[in-house]
């Protein structure tokens, strides 16, 4: 698996490098058109028919996220934060139907209006082999602090 | 930071009938005293009684300042308990919830029941003969009080009765949950939790100022309109029939029903009803509605929807949300968001209502964390201090008033935050 790896590796780099700077097409053009993007509230593991998320993005919010985010007037992003985070402990599986189900954690920090926060969780992707590259079919975002009194998280986490 | 004397606040000066004073919004002596004559001597909202639904169920939260425990006692009463041990001051139970039998601190042992009696000290013939358990039981809320499932509780022993407190506000609640057709709601979904640097009362104005939200708003309203064909921008125009109206007692609504009359459908601003494919789900909800109250009134009530509004302190409806304020300094704030769900109505609508509310309010949603973002710009503008006046003058010359006191306007008139405010000010006047 060492070359899949290296692949998934460096989508994953190009994916936080993306919404570290504010790419957002780039960003979107990664996801499958039946992708998920989660962020659970609370707790790690909710059943989202039955819990609040912090968001619970089908592909066509998440086109309209970053229409908002594009659109110069959403204002807890203007000015935009300054972000760069670290993803590390990858580890692979094999999913169902070819997909391949990728756990990571990162660290961010995020520096907007003179206070930096620093956000950390785990990932989990389902990637979707797609010509050479990979679609995102799911991301979803574990906070440490899901269950606290966070900030705004209008940027892409 | 400039401090200045709390006693020497002259809230007669401070609240103007057509401005208030920056300093209500920064002042830390301002805001002690408002924890004292506010937040700890009037009615606050504390919870809802399905968030403690069997017996042993158990939450801590805070009013005003002080940490209490929520809990239901084994004969299914809520009891509202102060969360702090009657031997060395320990919090008897950290920060959370469950489902408990009693309430051991784990600093020296006393155990206490979900009543707050004292079970227990360990070894306590330390303590002598004339240690009497009954002295030392947990202290409690000495005014508890449920409005349909909403749980109210006063510090001061003495005060008006919450029938009182709440007066034409019951009408606000009374809406919220006769959306179900069981005339019951359940806060049982989880909490968004967000803070702010900015001053609780911001979130208070914000909440019923519906002339911002063609401004703030904007990115929400373009969406919307694009996903369902709505113009929320007609709702504030000098044309719009909807009211804002202030009932007495700090409590305050905005009235979107003459609006929603005239234009045949209700003023949703998470409306995704045509994307969500629960067209089924919701004409078994209608349907239900109808059994419930008669095809008139269920047609009556699904058209008007849910209630906007504000009850003072701490509480605000907006759509299907129950969201509380939690002052933690002059310039911090936690916001509680939580989405309820109806009872006695399809899983799928509860689903669909989780969905609608993720759209705009919460720490990523498409509104409410930029109504936030202003409120840090604002307390940071306010140490600008050549002219430290907010103004509050909108319609003015023109709201009415009628027998029964409640102050009406246009909707994005502000006789209504006058009303909070002038309410706000009869409180802080007293000693």
């Amino acid at each position: 698996m060492g070359r899949d790896r290296e692949q998934i590796e460096t989508f994953l780099y190009r994916e936080a490098r993306l919404i570290d700077e504010h790419r957002y097409d780039e960003w979107l053009s990664l996801w499958a058109d039946d992708g998920v993007y989660w962020v659970p509230c609370n707790e790690d593991d909710t059943d989202p028919t039955r819990q609040v998320s912090i968001l619970y993005d089908d592909r066509l919010r998440l086109g309209d996220r970053v229409a908002r985010l594009q659109s110069g007037a959403a204002w807890a992003q203007e000015p935009k934060s300054k972000m760069r985070r670290l993803i590390a402990n990858i580890e692979i599986e094999e999913g169902r139907n070819g997909e391949i189900v990728v756990a990571s954690n990162f660290i961010l920090a995020e520096l907007r209006r003179h206070l930096q926060n620093l956000w950390a969780g785990r990932t989990i992707h389902r990637l979707r082999p797609a010509n050479s590259s990979f679609k995102i079919a799911y991301k979803k975002v574990m906070l440490i602090n899901n269950d606290e009194e966070i900030p705004a998280l209008v940027f892409l986490i | 930071m400039t401090t200045t004397s709390a006693q020497a606040a002259e809230y007669g000066e401070l609240i103007q009938e057509d401005r208030v004073h920056g300093r209500l919004y920064y002042d830390p002596a301002i805001f002690q005293e408002e924890i004292e004559k506010i937040w700890h001597r009037q009615w606050v909202y504390v919870g809802h009684e399905s968030e403690v639904s069997q017996p042993g169920d158990y939450l801590t939260r805070q009013i005003g300042l002080q940490p209490v425990i929520i809990v239901r006692d084994k004969e299914g009463t809520i009891q509202i308990l102060l969360n702090r041990c009657m031997h060395r001051g320990n919090l008897v139970c950290p920060s959370g919830y469950g489902n408990t039998q009693e309430f051991r601190c784990i600093y020296h042992g006393w155990t206490y029941s979900t009543k707050g009696d004292l079970l227990g000290a360990p070894y306590s013939a330390a303590y002598g003969t004339s240690f009497r358990k009954e002295d030392y039981g947990l202290a409690k809320v000495p005014r508890v009080e449920s409005y349909r499932g909403f749980i109210f509780a006063s510090l001061s022993p003495t005060g008006i009765s919450l029938d009182e407190h709440l007066g034409f506000a019951k009408g606000l609640i009374d809406q919220f949950v006769e959306m179900s057709p069981e005339g019951e709601v359940e806060i049982c979904a989880g909490t968004q939790k967000q803070r702010y640097r900015g001053n609780w009362k911001m979130q208070v104005e914000n909440a019923v100022d519906n002339y911002h939200t063609t401004f703030i708003h904007q990115t929400a309203n373009d969406i919307m309109r694009v996903r369902t064909g709505m113009d929320l921008s007609q709702t504030t125009s000098e044309q719009s029939p909807a009211l804002s109206r202030y009932l007495g007692g700090g409590h305050a609504l905005f009235d979107f029903r003459p609006l929603q009359r005239q234009m045949g459908k209700v003023l949703n601003l998470s409306n995704q009803a045509k994307a969500d494919g629960t067209t089924g789900a919701r004409q078994a909800y209608s349907e239900a509605m109808e059994r419930h109250y008669g095809r008139e009134r269920a047609q009556e009530i699904l058209q008007d929807g849910p209630p906007h509004g504000y009850i003072f302190p701490n509480l605000i409806f907006i759509q299907l949300q129950v969201r509380r304020i939690q002052p933690v300094s002059a310039s911090e704030t936690s916001i509680y968001y939580q989405p309820s769900f109806l009872k006695g109505v399809p899983a799928e609508i509860n689903t669909a209502r989780l969905r609608e509310h993720e759209w705009f309010f919460g720490p990523a949603g498409f509104g409410s964390p930029d109504d936030l973002d202003i409120f840090e710009r604002q307390q940071l503008a306010l140490q600008a201090r050549a002219n430290e006046w907010l103004v509050l003058r909108r319609g003015l010359h023109r709201e009415r008033i009628d027998e029964g006191g409640i102050r009406t306007g246009h909707i994005a008139d502000e006789g209504h935050v006058r009303g909070i405010w002038h309410h706000y000010q009869q409180l802080m006047l007293r000693p």
